[in-house]
């Protein structure tokens, strides 16, 4: 198991220079990030698989997650590619923040999941412009209500479960 | 392992472990060239931040028409007024944070017979006033049916909410690089606001 890269961007960017540096190492941090979304998502709701009583609110929640997040994933690369710049590559396998055994853990690696990266996006977006700025702010705004759904259905408080500023 | 990987998310990834270090950069090359370069054209003789400054102001206006409208809703429906104190709260940062102070002191102030409503806010059925940029909902009379009425001021309040996020997300768009992630978050705000909402008006 690796942990996520500590650097997600830091790598080469191609054969040529990239069209846009800024750009596509924005892109690529949150990439980085996305790849470890998409493997925590799968997890959170692979420890449900075996369909628990209560449980299905909680597994609509980790595929719309895992859903979002690949679909995230597979338009950054496009978008990096586009540019001219190499995507990072994600790793075999992640160590989680929170281990998904059930219900209640699930639901916390989903908002932690969100959570960072909300931040992500959130830093990402002041690199970005055009079509590429709106793709970051439509997922920031997902991020920030799938991870407030997911602690809201683990029965945190409204001032718990809510965030004034996602991603900050 | 890899040879970039180490230590865990959590250690590796902590919230701001990695990311922490990328605004500094990102905010130092802004103001200078992105914004012209990217999203305006170049020429326009309006200076980026005389851009962000008219973004701020209008977002600022957006924030306390809804800090208007949830006032209002509080004091009308007290058994729903903690969900949207929170909520409330929200936008009173939003507001904070771009320059324009909440007015009022946070609680409820004293509702307005419909004849002491501003007639230059728009419509003030049931006391109901939006901002100057969000559109003022109609809604039904609280004294005729309480539940009922709850769910359309909610319903109303997500309206709103949704119709903010909607500027919010255009004015993202044209935002110079150390506004846009601001206005992204309050964003994705207002669309989670919308979100915790929208059962309650059902």
């Amino acid at each position: 198991m690796t942990g996520i890269p500590d650097q997600p961007g830091n790598r080469e960017a191609g054969s040529r220079a990239p069209d846009d540096p800024g750009a596509v190492q924005a892109l690529s941090n949150l990439l980085a990030v996305e790849h470890a979304a998409v493997y925590a998502s799968a997890a959170a709701g692979g420890a449900l698989a075996p369909l628990r009583p209560g449980s299905e609110s909680t597994r609509v929640l980790a595929q719309s997650a895992y859903t979002a997040h690949r679909e995230l994933r597979d338009r950054l690369v496009a978008e990096i590619l586009d540019r001219g710049g190499t995507a990072p590559a994600a790793q075999p396998a992640y160590r989680l923040p929170v281990v998904p055994t059930e219900l209640t853990s699930a639901l916390g690696l989903l908002a932690d999941v969100e959570d960072r990266c909300a931040a992500a996006a959130h830093d990402a977006l002041g690199d970005l412009a055009g079509e590429v700025r709106a793709l970051v702010i439509d997922a920031l705004a997902g991020m920030a209500v799938r991870a407030q759904q997911a602690r809201i259905a683990a029965g945190q408080p409204v001032d718990q479960a809510t965030r004034a500023l996602p991603g900050t | 392992m890899s040879a970039t990987g180490s230590g865990s998310w959590h250690q590796g990834l902590s919230r701001r472990g990695v990311l922490g270090a990328l605004p500094l950069v990102a905010t130092a090359g802004l103001t200078s060239c992105s914004w012209t370069r990217s999203v305006h054209d170049p020429d326009n003789s309006t200076s980026p931040n005389a851009v962000d400054d008219a973004l701020r102001e209008s977002v600022a206006q957006s924030e306390q028409g809804l800090l208007i409208a949830y006032d209002r809703a509080i004091l009308a429906h007290p058994s729903i007024a903690a969900t949207l104190a929170v909520l409330r709260a929200h936008h009173a940062e939003h507001a904070g944070r771009l320059g324009s102070p909440p007015t009022g002191t946070g609680s409820p102030r004293a509702p307005r017979s419909p004849a002491e409503g501003s007639p230059a806010a728009g419509s003030t059925v049931a006391g109901f006033t939006a901002g100057p940029a969000t559109a003022a909902p109609v809604l039904p009379d609280p004294a005729t049916d309480r539940a009922a009425s709850q769910q359309a001021t909610v319903a109303a309040l997500v309206r709103l909410e949704q119709q903010a996020a909607a500027l919010l997300r255009a004015k993202c768009l044209v935002a110079a690089a150390g506004l846009a992630p601001l206005l992204a978050s309050i964003h994705a705000a207002e669309l989670a606001h919308a979100d915790l909402l929208a059962p309650l008006a059902r």
